[in-house]
């Protein structure tokens, strides 16, 4: 193999093994994207925001929130209970009020709960220390009375998402079939240049 | 060299569908009203913010809207019916679109047309053939170019390509030509209107300057005064690099303060008065990196200096590592900024989990102050930018353009 054929080599496995580098650093996976926002709701002293989830993956480890906190006037703590179908408590998150912005997405992030698939949790969200004047509110999912939240989960395995991310890559990318085959095309003919075209070197 | 090229042209290809960065569907969503007939931009967008998706302004001068309008319009039938609908969406789903990878490849083209013009461009700078093929390649096979070009969908190639052009015209004596060609970059962006000083100082006669000076004013009216208005100004001069530049100072007391970038750049205009013989790129060069390195700068800005670093490696190699070491310094600046589109986020096109992934900010926060390090790493960059500064004013061993 000579220089650009080396070069070129080298250049798509950077390429193709990118995201699968990348994925390492994945953490955790929405179970759905964020229902559009509706209208806000207070949670203070003894005043609280409770919700349901139905969890359809294991490892269940997060959950997120939009907040408004005008003037980012509340610094209190704000605690997270999520509660099991047996009315235990799972996990108990506290985050203060420092890290809410304004009208910021907020993930409250947990240990994964490994056999959450299928189960229903109850979420209760408090700030006791929290006069109402300072109140934190929660955006609301659009017409209706439940939070606008999304849900986590961590991976069940890198190879498993380096798979996906793989799948869903290819599915996405010959969604436009036209465009695809272009594509290949000209890539094809490059390569068939490089590697099979006059002149040994550059 | 055909082979080298079709090499170069397939590296581009390879990535320009995959990565996304959100600021060419922003420019592209504002030129998109060309094809509605809106000819004046800056005001337009003012007045229908509320109901527009996109609120952003539009930062760019006049030919840059006609440039991205047009090209828009040629290539309609290609990108397809759907196109308006994603540059319409302020969701931030428009990464999942099933037309993602043909808009980012069909938007990108126009810039692998111009990045591939600048690799010729540059040959001319040199005499010799070996040289030629030196900055043919290193330009078109530093990581550096194909980062800003194609990962955040550098809309300044434009304006580059033209100073370039420029420069090339006063190489070969030709000032009227070269005053057009620094007026039609300074038609897409302002920043090129630094370099002017430089070329007037290259000229032998006061009648070359005046007639010069009036030819670049000439064209800069024609592109800029149809367009002239509070929303004008409001959108291209009171964000970015105008202001940027009069921000770091020496306090002398009374509230007044002594600008550090302006007052370089004047004693670089004078130096260049007094030594017209040093090649104009240098000039260029010193220009930028007395500016670029003071304030806190976008990475796109980078664009700017790029051709001139290419042409002092090919020209001096003893430099290369100085080159780099302030390239990667360069880039570790931005890629530091608390924004995910710096970084993890450019690869959302193949899967929109990359959003999900802490930014390098977050990261080198769980181990000390991200701004300290960012400060340290920005300090190598100011410190190579005088390195190379006095490099290039002093003279060096193996200069022929």
């Amino acid at each position: 193999m000579n220089k650009p054929k080396i070069a070129l080599f080298l250049f798509v496995l950077t390429l193709f093994t990118l995201p699968a580098l990348l994925s390492f650093g994945i953490r955790y996976l929405p179970v759905e994207d964020q229902p559009p926002l509706g209208v806000t709701k207070k949670f203070y002293e003894n005043v609280a925001i409770e919700d349901k989830v139905t969890v359809p993956y294991n490892n269940f480890n997060g959950i997120g929130f939009s907040f408004k906190n005008p003037n980012l006037q509340n610094k209190e703590e704000i605690i997270l209970k999520i509660i099991n179908e047996n009315g235990q408590l799972a996990r108990t998150i506290t985050l203060s009020g420092w890290n809410i912005p304004d009208g910021g997405f907020v993930r409250f992030m947990f240990e994964p709960i490994t056999d959450s698939k299928g189960r229903k949790y109850d979420l209760m969200l408090t700030s006791p220390s929290s006069r109402k004047e300072e109140a934190l509110e929660v955006y609301l999912s659009r017409d209706s009375d439940t939070a606008a939240s999304v849900t986590y989960y961590k991976p069940l395995s890198a190879l498993i998402l380096i798979r996906d991310i793989y799948t869903n890559l290819n599915m996405r990318f010959w969604e436009d079939r036209t465009f695809a085959l272009f594509y290949f095309g000209i890539i094809s003919l490059g390569f068939g240049y490089i590697v099979f075209g006059k002149g040994k070197t550059i | 060299m055909k082979k080298l090229l079709v090499l170069a042209i397939l590296l581009r290809l390879l990535i320009m569908p995959f990565f996304f960065h959100p600021d060419i569907k922003t420019y592209h969503f504002q030129a998109s009203f060309l094809r509605q007939g809106v000819v004046n931009i800056y005001p337009y967008l003012i007045d229908n913010r509320e109901k527009l998706p996109l609120k952003e302004e539009f930062v760019y001068f006049p030919l840059t809207y006609f440039f991205l309008g047009g090209y828009q319009a040629l290539v309609s039938p290609l990108l397809g019916e759907n196109f308006t609908a994603w540059l319409s969406d302020a969701t931030g789903r428009g990464v999942e679109s099933p037309g993602i990878f043909r808009y980012l490849f069909v938007l990108k083209l126009p810039y692998l047309v111009l990045d591939i013009a600048i690799a010729y461009l540059l040959m001319g700078f040199f005499e010799k053939q070996e040289d030629k093929k030196k900055v043919f390649t290193i330009w078109l096979f530093n990581p550096f170019t194909l980062i800003l070009l194609y990962f955040f969908s550098n809309v300044d190639i434009i304006p580059v390509f033209l100073v370039l052009a420029s420069l090339l015209a006063m190489k070969k004596n030709k000032p009227l030509g070269a005053s057009v060609l620094m007026g039609l970059a300074v038609g897409f962006k302002a920043y090129p209107v630094l370099f002017f000083p430089f070329l007037l100082a290259k000229m032998e006669k006061w009648s070359e300057r005046i007639t010069a000076s009036l030819v670049f004013l000439a064209t800069l009216a024609v592109i800029i005064l149809p367009f002239w208005s509070p929303a004008f100004v409001a959108s291209s001069f009171a964000s970015g690099l105008t202001t940027r530049i009069l921000e770091a100072g020496i306090s002398i007391s009374g509230g007044e303060k002594i600008l550090v970038v302006p007052v370089a750049l004047v004693g670089l205009y004078l130096f260049s008065w007094f030594r017209p013989k040093t090649a104009l790129w240098k000039y260029y060069l010193s220009a930028l990196l007395i500016v670029i390195p003071f304030i806190h700068f976008h990475i796109q800005w980078l664009l700017w200096i790029m051709p001139s670093f290419v042409i002092l490696w090919a020209e001096e190699n003893r430099y290369s590592w100085l080159l780099v070491l302030a390239s990667v310094s360069a880039f570790a600046v931005p890629f530091l900024y608390n924004d995910k589109f710096m970084s993890v986020s450019l690869l959302t096109p193949i899967s929109r989990w990359f959003g999900l992934i802490p930014a390098p900010f977050a990261i080198v926060q769980r181990l000390g102050d991200p701004y300290l390090i960012q400060g340290l790493i920005h300090s190598i960059f100011v410190g190579c930018s005088l390195g190379l500064i006095w490099k290039l004013l002093k003279g060096y061993k193996n200069e022929q353009t």
